[in-house]
């Protein structure tokens, strides 16, 4: 059983990325909103509550962020550091989203803490499918401690 | 005759030291009172008769004897004799030179210089004696015969008769003969010590020349270090001023001391080990201090006996060539930089390929698909084929810049060689191409495939990469056959992979393995022409080498081996 006001997290800087992604999440019909951070900056301030997203609930912290890597500002291997060295946000589930095929890529992300690392398919149909069993499994079957 | 002389006594002492003087210059004299004894006998009476005059003088003349005279003449005569032997068998030549002639010569001298004794004994002496030796050889005779000198020994060349020049040395002094004053010498034929001392002097000189002209430094050291011989390139290295300064210095008075200090040890250790040295590349820094590399041979020198007297050694200055070496090595560490930046900047080339490049290409491929989803319904059938197209093309531009990013990902994976079975790897690959055999009816035959020394996930991936071709080419026959095996050429495994598809022309062969190159429509076989540039590039890397033969329409065959080229891409 989910939570009807759970929150899911992209952090992507890809116009046309981020429209696929909301495309797809969306006529999934998942019990979950799709909130879009277009750099690191502000994937940060969304989860702590800061600069652009100043006076949100701090307390709500999204129950998946799909991070790309390639960010502007602050890049998402940095983002994926600094929630994995704060202890208040180390247990939110990041899901790496990325191009890069990158050996180095994929042993960085792991080593900094990432919970799974998915390499988006160029192909339209197979990027549906992934996001779509992806957020499924985050949201319906992973458990992550209440805080 | 004796002559016996009475003594009277009347006679004064001055009448007999008269009579004794005038007696003693003539005949056999001996003087005796009334009463018949001796009172006085000259040189001569003593000579004859062989008695002292002590001995005679009170002695009744009556009773001398002769004997001992007369065995003193024999004595004399059979000396002779014998001397006499001596000379004409002597091996040296012997003369006598009286006026400038020879007077004498023995048979010796005759075979010397080959003239008979007539013809030595009836020329001027001059005539036997090369021109410019005969002021010499004049003045020589004229020193004696004045009493300047008591004997002479000294070299000169004669003419013998058949006009040879002979080269002699003469030994003589001052004598008399046949009662007169004479040069007696002896003559030594000298000419063959003469000749091997021009030999030996031509050698040595040879030898110097040699040396000196040699560009490297060469010289001599005792037993204490200090120097003996140095060729020019010696003399010109420690700036001396000519050899002669260089003779008994040690490593010591010619350079710094810890540059000394090593000469000194190389030294000890090859005269005491007897071991040469070879090629020791020394760095030497000059009195000047300038600063130079030498390669330096130092070998035992010995005498006779065996025993080592010293070292010879030759240094050759190899600083130019020291500084090409260290010029390339620092040319290799800047292109070692320069590649490791190249590398650097293709890494990041194809890092930003895989990011930048394939997000417009996912855009265009999924706004029309989005077109297609949302306004399929409202567009005709002509523009939703169109755009269908446009789909396919993106994902085809997808997998090619995929297959890109691979080929290159390849050449900077590391490469791990372990032990491996391709045999299992083959079967592996079977199964995961399940799906490719799934509803044909393809014939598999696995032969011998013995194990090897390669990287596991690379080799996987040429059995991969070349079976999924087998079973794609062959996708119109049945039954599809293909063979995985192996055979031994020239002591090396060649793996190989046949298949009954649609094989190509030999003549494109060379074409199978280069990046994009296609034998065939993506109609008729589909793929972006990476699969064969990755086999090739993985076999190469393992120091292997790969190959295909191919008919049209009767099939293909891909031929590797992993090992025994020296070719690594």
């Amino acid at each position: 059983m989910f939570d009807q006001d759970a929150e899911i997290l992209l952090v992507e800087d890809s116009f046309d990325d981020a429209a696929f992604f909301t495309r797809v999440f969306n006529k999934a019909d998942l019990p979950a909103t799709l909130h879009v951070a277009s750099d690191g900056k502000e994937a940060l301030d969304f989860v702590y509550g800061t600069g652009g997203h100043a006076g949100r609930c701090a307390g709500s912290r999204p129950r998946v962020i799909f991070l790309d890597l390639k960010l502007p500002k602050l890049n998402g291997m940095e983002v994926l550091r600094r929630l994995k060295n704060d202890p208040d946000t180390r247990a939110i589930p990041v899901v790496v989203l990325t191009s890069s095929e990158e050996e180095c890529d994929l042993i960085e992300s792991y080593e900094l803490g990432a919970n799974s690392y998915l390499v988006k398919p160029m192909d339209f149909d197979r990027l549906g499918e992934s996001v779509q069993r992806a957020s499924r499994y985050w949201l319906e079957l992973n458990q992550t401690p209440k805080r | 005759m004796p002559v016996f002389v009475e003594q009277k006594p009347k006679v004064s002492p001055r009448e007999v030291e008269e009579l004794k003087a005038a007696l003693d210059e003539g005949s056999v004299v001996a003087v005796t009172d009334p009463l018949g004894r001796i009172m006085y006998v000259n040189e001569k009476f003593c000579d004859i008769s062989g008695y002292s005059r002590e001995e005679l003088v009170g002695r009744e003349h009556r009773i001398t004897d002769i004997t001992g005279r007369k065995q003193a003449e024999e004595a004399r005569r059979s000396a002779e004799a014998k001397y006499r032997r001596l000379v004409e068998q002597s091996l040296v030549g012997i003369y006598a030179i009286q006026d400038e002639r020879l007077v004498y010569v023995n048979p010796r001298m005759t075979e010397l210089v080959g003239f008979s004794q007539e013809e030595l004994t009836s020329a001027p002496l001059a005539d036997f004696i090369v021109e410019e030796d005969r002021a010499k050889v004049r003045e020589n005779i004229r020193k004696r015969l004045a009493g300047d000198i008591e004997s002479i020994r000294y070299g000169l060349r004669m003419v013998r008769k058949d006009g040879k020049v002979i080269h002699v040395e003469a030994h003589g002094g001052l004598s008399e003969f046949n009662g007169r004053p004479a040069i007696l010498g002896t003559l030594l034929d000298i000419t063959e010590r003469k000749q091997a001392e021009e030999k030996l002097a031509e050698e040595r000189n040879l030898l110097r020349t040699l040396i000196d002209s040699m560009p490297d430094v060469i010289f001599t050291k005792d037993l204490q270090g200090r120097l003996g011989i140095s060729n020019a390139a010696h003399v010109r290295f420690t700036g001396a001023s000519s050899e002669a300064e260089l003779v008994g210095k040690t490593a010591f008075d010619l350079f710094p001391a810890e540059v000394a200090e090593v000469y000194h040890r190389d030294d000890n250790e090859v005269l005491t080990s007897g071991q040469p040295i070879f090629d020791r590349a020394e760095p030497c820094v000059t009195r000047e201090g300038r600063d130079l590399w030498l390669m330096t041979t130092k070998v035992p020198l010995r005498d006779h006996t065996g025993a080592i007297t010293g070292l010879v050694g030759v240094s050759r200055d190899i600083t130019d060539q020291k500084q090409a070496e260290e010029k390339i090595r620092q040319l290799n560490a800047e292109l070692e930089q320069r590649v490791i930046e190249r590398t650097a900047e293709l890494e990041a080339f194809s890092y930003s390929v895989s990011h930048d490049l394939r997000a417009p290409l996912r855009a265009m491929g999924g706004f029309t698909r989005m077109i297609q989803e949302d306004h399929g319904a409202q567009l005709p059938d002509e523009v939703l084929r169109k755009l269908e197209r446009i789909h396919l093309n993106a994902v085809k531009m997808g997998q090619l810049i995929d297959g890109l990013l691979a080929f290159s990902r390849l050449s900077r994976q590391q490469l791990t060689k372990r032990t491996v079975q391709p045999a299992v790897m083959v079967n592996r690959v079977l199964d995961d191409l399940h799906g490719e055999r799934e509803g044909r009816n393809v014939e598999i035959r696995t032969g011998d495939l013995p194990v090897c020394q390669a990287d596991p996930t690379l080799l996987q991936q040429v059995f991969m990469n070349l079976l999924s071709n087998a079973l794609k080419y062959t996708r119109h026959r049945d039954p599809a056959l293909i063979e995985i095996g192996s055979r031994e050429v020239e002591g090396r495994c060649v793996y190989f992979i046949k298949d009954n598809g649609a094989g190509f022309e030999m003549k494109y062969a060379h074409k199978l393995f280069g990046v994009f190159q296609r034998l065939h429509t993506d109609e008729q076989f589909e793929g972006t022409g990476v699969g064969l540039a990755i086999v090739q590039r993985i076999v190469r890397r393992h120091g292997g080498r790969i190959w295909a033969e191919g008919e049209p329409d009767a099939g293909a065959a891909f031929y590797f081996t992993l090992e025994g080229e020296a070719n690594h891409v």
